[in-house]
């Protein structure tokens, strides 16, 4: 079954469209890459799925459903470009989740703070962006849901945070039947990550398949994105 | 979880987010001790030439509407500066409860703010009342009855100013963000224009209308929350349908 | 290409190339040249899936095709272990063996070579002795 089905999807902003009659299939339970360069409408197209913003047209299936709000009890979202609220403890981001989140797991939450070496009582504001990233990370990654939206999760933060965030997704997607949806530029650090990738280019997909046959066909993830854009 | 939404709002206040630009909070304070010493000078002055009417204490209420439609707006804007927008808008709740639990957040924040004038207030009183051979004790009655008007005058019309205000930071989300600009000054346009034709009647209502308070002001109160409440709705569907 | 040590195999990761292959082959070696012993307890897909950076599901993959093999046995609630059994490893040794002949095979005929050739070149080619 497939997680995300859109037909025809176009979004414009203004004058300018940041998605053309893309036609996207996502197959469920897999670590997808979703691929291109800024302006490409990856996150335009992350926002369409969480109900954020209203396609112009076309047709946008998740889980079988139509975004709504309250298909965000199943959907996880890591926002582009998000921080975090800079007077939030770690203790208190867990809370937050907690109350808001549907599916999300404290005790995992914690563990995954330990692990990440993220102090419940640190604050926000006193955070490098990495452990930053890392705290947002959780929001996600502590839920119990069907679907993971993250937008750039390893944008701007050091080595050793982008490691510690790629071994936490595998930890979770090795336990969980999870659908996990990545945007990144990182593709040399992190392409490992993903069986299966979405290329997007001026709003449309130009190319998508199961990363192992690609890889067979056409070599690594990263000098398949050289060609494209090139 | 509704309430623990308003407490959430209710928390996040100070987020700067440039960490170095923490000096921006004492200016608040600066421009707070400014206010207080010149209250301070304007009653000293007035009540040692015996011309204080305590009452006027009370004009610094004026500002109110000023300070809530910033409070209001800031409740917004404040998830767009800090980039925390995305996380409030795929919150797992209804459009209209997202706005309700900053609506009440910000009234909350208002009735605080007003409070806290009425103290200021009564503290200027009982500082006149040392210095001013002319007033008495028993001119707290009337002292107080005014500024409890103010209040409510403040319940009538404050919360269609926090949902202008807010309205106002909402639209600064949506593809109708170039209005924002125009909309503030139609603002203060109205604005200037209801205090210029009715300051004799809101002033005359402050001092002497308070025992007829339900009855007259019932008038304006049903239209004005009947207002704050479609503005609400709008504001909702702003974000539902028109968001950038 | 980095070489990553994972319990006691020692993996060459190369991103041009299907990673699942890559896992398979290099523990299929690893058991076949005898570096991990029989019985020995081997990485859950978990653990090499962190360690390679590498997508669980892939991991996977090339466990279910070594437990086809074979070479590995899952034990409930203990993990997946390296066979006991030497014949198997013997016989799955022999397989491969059989199976890279056959291919080698294949390219000598499809270049007009005879039986007798191929055994000249096996014995003659350049570096097969060193």
């Amino acid at each position: 079954m497939n997680a995300i089905e859109c037909k025809g999807l176009s979004k414009q902003f203004e004058k300018n469209f940041a998605l053309q009659e893309a036609e996207v299939k996502i197959p469920e339970n897999r670590i997808i890459g979703v691929l291109g360069p800024n302006g490409a409408g990856k996150s335009t197209f992350f926002r369409l799925l969480v109900g954020q913003i209203k396609s112009n047209t076309g047709e946008i299936h998740v889980l079988g459903q139509k975004p709504s709000w309250e298909l965000n009890h199943q959907i996880a979202y890591l926002p582009d470009r998000a921080r975090w609220y800079l007077d939030y403890s770690v203790e208190k981001t867990i809370e937050y989740g907690k109350n808001f989140l549907p599916g999300f797991q404290e005790d995992k939450a914690y563990d995954l703070a330990d692990r990440m070496k993220l102090d419940a009582s640190m604050m926000t504001a006193s955070m490098s962006k990495g452990q930053e990233a890392k705290l947002m990370l959780i929001l996600c990654m502590a839920r119990e849901v069907p679907l993971v939206i993250l937008d750039e999760p390893f944008a701007g933060i050091d080595m050793i945070a982008k490691e510690q965030i790629m071994e936490t997704i595998i930890d979770l997607a090795s336990e969980r039947e999870q659908t996990i949806l990545i945007s990144t530029h990182e593709i040399a650090e992190t392409e490992g990550l993903f069986d299966y990738v979405v290329f997007f280019k001026e709003g449309k997909v130009i190319l998508s398949g199961d990363v192992e046959e690609l890889r067979g066909q056409q070599g690594s993830l990263q000098s398949i994105y050289r060609e494209l854009y090139r | 979880m509704f309430w623990n939404l308003v407490k959430h709002e209710l928390k996040h206040r100070s987020s700067e987010k440039d960490k170095n630009s923490s000096h921006k909070r004492y200016i608040k304070y600066i421009y707070l001790v400014v206010f207080l010493v010149i209250a301070f000078v304007f009653i000293t002055k007035l009540a040692l030439a015996g011309e204080l009417d305590p009452t006027q204490i009370w004009n610094v209420l004026y500002g109110l509407p000023f300070a809530l439609i910033g409070i209001s707006r800031a409740i917004i804007k404040r998830e767009q500066r800090c980039n925390t927008v995305g996380w409030w808008l795929s919150l797992p709740f209804r459009r209209q409860t997202l706005i309700w639990a900053k609506f009440l957040a910000a009234m909350w924040r208002s009735i605080l703010t007003y409070l806290i004038i009425f103290v200021l207030g009564l503290v200027g009183f009982f500082y006149a009342l040392l210095i001013d051979p002319k007033l008495q004790l028993h001119d707290i009655g009337n002292f107080l009855l005014t500024g409890a008007n103010v209040g409510l005058i403040m319940i009538v019309i404050g919360p269609l100013v926090i949902a202008l205000g807010m309205f106002i930071g909402i639209l600064a989300l949506t593809e109708y963000r170039y209005l924002v600009s125009l909309f503030w000054i139609g603002f203060w346009v109205v604005w200037a224009l209801v205090i210029s034709s009715y300051a004799e009647v809101i002033f005359h209502f402050i001092k002497h209308q308070y025992a007829a308070f339900p009855g007259v002001s019932f008038i304006a109160w049903l239209p004005c929350w009947i207002i704050t409440y479609i503005l609400i709705v709008f504001m909702s569907v702003l974000l539902e349908r028109k968001l950038v | 290409m980095e070489e990553r040590k994972v319990g006691s195999f020692v993996f060459q990761i190369d991103l041009s190339q299907p990673l699942y292959e890559q896992i398979l082959d290099q523990i299929r070696s690893s058991v076949a040249r005898g570096e991990i012993g029989l019985g020995e307890k081997i990485p859950s897909v978990r653990e090499l899936a962190i360690s390679l950076k590498v997508n669980p599901n892939t991991v996977m993959r090339a466990y279910q095709e070594l437990e086809r093999d074979g070479l590995t046995e899952k034990r409930r609630g203990q993990g997946t272990f390296i066979t006991t059994s030497k014949d198997s490893i013997a016989s799955f040794k022999s397989e491969l063996a059989e199976r890279y002949c056959l291919e080698f095979v294949d390219k000598m005929k499809s270049l007009g070579y005879t039986e007798k050739d191929m055994i000249h070149w096996i014995t003659h080619a350049k570096g097969v002795n060193k």
